[in-house]
C-alpha cells in the first residue's frame, strides 16, 4: 500500500512516515502543497494524508482538484483546525476522513487501515481466503490454524494481493504499492518477495494460493 | 428607584394638567362666584333705593312713615327689610320678619351701603345691606307745630331755629337771600305787648337788640326737634339660591377639569404605549440576539427619528463586536493551530517511538525532537502570553535615558553565532544616541529583530543595523537582505501568526509573533515600527523612540567603538567588523 503525507511540520510528518514505514506500508512525503500536487499527479497512492493549512498550495485545494481530475484516492485530512465548519467543508469537498491534531498514531493508522480496507471493498477487518485468514488489524496470518510469521514487506504484499481475491494483481501495481518514491528497487526484488511469501503460505499438502501469471502478474486465491 | 418612561410621562402629564385645568377651573369659580355675588349685591343695592324713596317722617309725631304704594308690596321688593331710626329698632319691617330683627350691621351710604354676609333670624346664611340714609324733618311752622298756649307759656320765646325756619321756607318761597322776615310779638321788658316786624337782617338784629335786655322768664326749652332724622335701611336676601347655582358651577367645573385630565390620561397612556412600541421590539430584538449573533444587525419597522440613532449606534456595536469577535476568534484558531502543530508533532513522534523496542540512538533522536518541539512550544507560549498582557492593561514602563549603542550590542551577542554560521556579513552605522526608553523593552523589541533578521538573512547575505536621529526621534533601522516579502504583503508582517513563507515555516522557530509583540511594546514605549521592503529583497525595519533630552553628542561611529560592555563589534571581529560604516553617516 502506498501512502503519500503532506504535512508542513516536519516532526509530524517525519514520525508519522516512519511510523507507517513500520507498518509495511510504501511511504512518500512532502512539505508543501506544490510537492504535494505533483507527487499526487506523478504517482498512484491508495491514500494520502493531507494537512490542510500549508505553504504553496493549501490542502483543500489540493483536494479539490484531485477530485475533479476524477481521482478516487483515499484523502484523510489532518489539520489543526477543529472547529465544525472546517471539518464539514473538509468532508464536502471529497475527503474520506477527519483527524485532528494533536492526533495518536494508533488511530491515525486505524484510519488508514479503515479506508484501505475500503478501497478493496471489504469491511471485515478479516480476510478468509481457502483456509487461510488474515487479520488486517493485528496484521496476523493464519492457515489452517497456524500462525505464519510474515515480514512488514511480505505481509503488505499478501494483504494487497488478498484485497483483490481472484484478481490479478501486476507487478507495477505491486512495485507502486510496496515502494515508495525514494526506494530504487530492481525488477527481481518483487520476484524474491513472492517466492519468500510462497514459501510461508503454501504447503505440499494444502491446495496452493499464490499463482504466478506469466506476463500478467499474481493471483491470489484456488485456482478455478 | 428606577420609574419606567410610562409612568414618568404619565405622572408629569397629570401633574401639568391637574395643574393647569385646575388652576384654571378655580380661577373661572371665582370669577363666577364674584359675578354672581356682586350681582346678588346690586340688586340688594338697588332695593335700598327703592327703599328709600318710600320713607318719610311724620311730622307731629316724628314717627317713621312709609308710603304707602302698591310698589311696595311688589315682588320686586326684597324678601326682608328693615328701617330703624333713632335708635329705635325695626320700627318698619317685612312682614316676613314677624318679631326678629335682622342683624344689625354698619350703615352706609345710599349710594354705598355696606354689605356683608350674616347669619340671618331664621338661621340661614344670607347677605345683609345696611344703609342710612337722612331724611329731613318738616320745621314746625307758627301756630301750626306750636299752639298759641304754648306760645303763651313761652312767653319769650326766640329762636333762631323758627328765624331759620321762616327763613327757610321765605328763601324758598321768594327766593331771595338778604330779604328776612323777623316777626316779633310779645311783651317788651317793661311789660308791654310790643310787636317787631321787619323785613332786613339788619332789622332784625335790630330788633334783637331791643328785646335782648328783656329778661326773659322762659322755661326750658324742650330739646330742638332735629332737623334730619338718621333712618338705617337693612335689606337682606337669603343667598341659599346663590349658594346653590355657586356649588352646581363648583361641581360641573370639578367634573369637566377631572374628566378632561383623566381622558387625556387615557389618551396619554395610550398615545405612550404606541409610541413605545418600537422600543418593546428593539428590547425584544437585542434580547433575542445570542452569543453568535452579532453579526446579525437590528432592524425595527417604523423607527421613530429619536430611534434611530440609538439603533444605528447599536449596529455599529455590533459591528464593531463582530469585528472583536471574529478577530478574536481568528487569534484563537491561531493559537489553537500553533500550539496543536507542535503537539501533534509531539505525540507523533512519542507514539511511533512507543510501538517497538528501540536502538539508544532512535530514543536519543526521538528525544532530540520533542526537546526542541517543547522549546518552540515555551516561545509560542511566552510570545502569547507577553502580547496578553500587553493588550489586556495600559502597562505604563518607567522609562530612562537609554544608550541605545549599548543596548544593541548586548542583543547583538545573542545572535553572532547564528549570524557567523550564516556567513552574514553584518554593517553597523551606530551613533551613540540615548533614547528615553525601557531598556528591558527595548532590548526585546530588538533582539526580536534580530532574531528575524538572522533567520529570513539569505546565507552569505547582509544585515544592515543603523541608528540614527530623526526628527528629534531616535531611529534604528534593522535591514536583511534575502526577504521575500512583497510590497504588498509588507502590510500584514504584524498580524499575528503571519509568516511570509510558511514552506520555511516547518523550523517553527518563527511562530509569528515576533514582530506583533514588537508593535505592542513599542507602543507602550510611545515609539513606532515600521517595515519596508526595498528592491533587491532587502527588508528594512524602523524603529522610532523618544530621544532623551539630555544633550548627547553625537559621535560617528567609524571604528569599533571603545566600551565597557560588549559591544556588537567585539563580538564580531571574527567576520564582519571589515564591515564598519567606511563613511560618517549622516542623515
Amino acid at each position: 500500500m502506498r501512502i503519500l503525507i503532506v504535512e508542513d511540520y516536519q516532526p509530524t510528518r517525519d514520525a508519522v512516515a516512519q511510523g507507517l514505514k513500520e507498518e509495511g506500508f510504501a511511504v512518500d512525503t512532502a512539505d508543501n502543497g506544490i510537492d504535494g500536487s505533483w507527487m499526487i499527479e506523478k504517482n498512484v497512492y491508495d491514500l494520502i494524508i493531507l494537512d490542510v493549512m500549508l505553504p504553496g498550495i493549501n490542502g483543500l485545494a489540493i483536494l479539490q482538484q484531485l477530485r475533479q481530475n476524477g481521482s478516487q484516492t483515499h484523502v484523510l485530512m489532518l489539520t489543526a483546525k477543529d472547529t465544525l465548519s472546517d471539518r464539514v467543508k473538509g468532508l464536502n469537498q471529497g475527503a474520506d476522513d477527519y483527524l485532528v491534531k494533536p492526533f495518536e498514531f494508533a488511530e491515525l493508522l486505524a484510519r488508514v487501515q479503515a479506508l484501505l480496507r475500503r478501497s478493496y471493498h471489504h469491511k471485515h477487518i478479516t480476510i478468509q481466503i481457502a483456509d487461510m485468514e488474515i487479520d488486517t488489524v493485528a496484521k496476523r496470518v493464519t492457515r489452517f490454524g497456524a500462525a505464519i510469521e510474515l515480514s512488514a514487506r511480505e505481509y503488505s504484499l499478501l494483504e494487497l494481493l488478498a484485497l483483490r481475491t481472484g484478481d490479478i494483481v501486476t507487478r507495477t501495481e505491486i512495485s507502486e504499492c510496496l515502494y515508495d518514491f525514494e526506494a530504487e528497487i530492481s525488477s527481481n526484488v518483487i520476484d524474491v518477495f513472492i517466492s519468500y511469501l510462497r514459501k510461508k503460505i503454501d504447503r505440499k499438502d494444502a491446495p496452493k494460493l499464490l499463482h504466478t501469471r506469466r506476463g500478467l502478474g499474481y493471483v491470489l486465491g484456488l485456482s478455478s | 428607584m428606577s420609574w419606567s418612561l410610562r409612568t414618568r410621562v404619565m405622572i408629569s402629564a397629570g401633574a401639568v394638567l391637574g395643574l393647569s385645568l385646575g388652576g384654571s377651573g378655580l380661577a373661572l369659580y371665582v370669577l363666577v362666584r364674584n359675578t354672581l355675588t356682586k350681582s346678588f349685591d346690586e340688586t340688594l343695592v338697588t332695593q335700598i333705593r327703592t327703599l328709600s324713596g318710600f320713607v318719610q317722617i311724620d311730622e307731629k309725631s316724628g314717627d317713621l312713615l312709609m308710603k304707602k304704594s302698591p310698589d311696595l308690596e311688589s315682588e320686586a321688593m326684597p324678601d326682608l327689610y328693615e328701617f330703624t331710626a333713632q335708635g329705635r329698632r325695626g320700627i318698619r319691617h317685612t312682614p316676613a320678619l314677624s318679631d326678629a330683627f335682622l342683624p344689625n350691621t354698619k350703615s352706609g351710604t345710599v349710594l354705598r351701603p355696606e354689605i356683608s354676609p350674616q347669619l340671618l333670624a331664621n338661621g340661614r346664611p344670607g347677605r345683609v345691606a345696611s344703609a342710612r340714609i337722612m331724611i329731613a324733618a318738616p320745621a314746625p311752622r307758627q301756630g301750626e307745630h306750636e299752639s298759641h298756649e304754648e306760645h303763651e307759656r313761652n312767653e319769650h320765646e326766640l329762636l333762631n331755629k323758627s328765624v331759620e325756619g321762616k327763613k327757610k321756607e321765605h328763601h324758598e318761597s321768594e327766593d331771595e337771600e338778604e330779604e328776612v322776615e323777623f316777626e316779633y310779638e310779645g311783651l317788651d321788658a317793661n311789660g308791654k305787648k310790643v310787636h317787631y316786624h321787619s323785613h332786613t337782617k339788619a332789622g332784625a338784629e335790630k330788633i334783637a337788640a331791643l328785646i335782648s335786655p328783656v329778661k326773659l322768664k322762659l322755661p326750658t326749652p324742650p330739646a330742638p326737634a332735629p332737623t334730619a332724622v338718621a333712618v338705617d335701611i337693612i335689606v337682606a336676601q337669603e343667598v341659599a339660591g346663590l349658594d346653590h347655582d355657586l356649588a352646581m358651577i363648583g361641581w360641573l367645573l370639578f367634573l369637566v377639569t377631572s374628566s378632561t385630565i383623566l381622558l387625556s390620561e387615557w389618551l396619554m397612556a395610550w398615545a405612550v404605549r404606541r409610541s413605545l412600541r418600537p422600543l418593546n421590539r428593539l428590547a425584544d430584538s437585542i434580547a433575542k440576539l445570542g452569543d453568535d449573533d452579532f453579526g446579525k444587525r437590528i432592524k425595527i419597522q417604523d423607527t421613530p427619528t429619536e430611534l434611530a440613532p440609538v439603533i444605528d449606534h447599536l449596529n455599529d456595536l455590533l459591528s464593531s463586536i463582530d469585528s472583536i469577535l471574529a478577530r478574536e476568534r481568528g487569534f484563537s484558531a491561531d493559537v489553537s493551530h500553533e500550539l496543536r502543530t507542535p503537539l501533534s508533532g509531539l505525540l507523533s513522534t512519542i507514539d511511533v517511538c512507543l510501538r517497538k523496542p528501540r536502538d539508544p540512538e532512535n530514543y536519543q533522536h526521538a528525544l532530540t525532537t520533542c526537546r526542541r518541539i517543547t522549546r518552540q512550544m515555551q516561545g509560542v507560549v511566552g510570545n502569547l502570553l507577553d502580547l496578553t498582557r500587553l493588550e489586556s492593561k495600559r502597562t505604563v514602563v518607567p522609562c530612562e535615558p537609554v544608550d541605545l549603542h549599548r543596548l544593541i550590542g548586548t542583543q547583538w551577542c545573542l545572535y553572532t553565532e547564528c549570524a557567523t554560521r550564516r556567513h552574514v556579513t553584518v554593517k553597523w552605522r551606530l551613533n551613540h544616541g540615548l533614547a528615553m526608553t525601557n531598556a528591558d523593552h527595548l532590548g526585546q523589541i530588538i533582539g526580536n529583530l534580530f532574531d528575524n533578521a538572522v533567520s529570513y538573512v539569505n546565507e552569505g547575505g547582509m544585515i544592515t543595523v543603523t541608528s540614527c536621529e530623526r526628527d528629534g526621534k531616535q531611529e534604528i533601522i534593522i535591514a536583511n537582505t534575502g526577504s521575500q516579502i512583497s510590497a504588498d504583503q509588507v502590510a500584514q508582517v504584524f498580524e499575528r501568526f503571519w509568516r511570509a513563507d510558511r514552506a520555511r515555516a516547518d523550523s517553527h522557530q518563527h511562530c509569528g509573533l515576533g514582530l506583533t509583540l514588537c508593535r505592542r511594546l513599542i507602543t507602550v514605549l510611545g515609539g513606532t515600527i515600521t517595515v519596508q521592503s526595498q528592491t533587491g529583497g532587502i527588508f528594512e525595519v524602523h524603529l522610532l523612540v523618544p530621544a532623551a533630552d539630555l544633550d548627547s553628542e553625537e559621535t560617528i561611529n567609524e571604528k569599533t567603538p571603545a566600551g565597557n560592555v560588549a559591544t556588537p563589534e567585539e563580538k564580531l571581529t571574527n567576520h564582519s567588523i571589515g564591515d564598519m560604516p567606511m563613511a560618517p553617516y549622516r542623515q
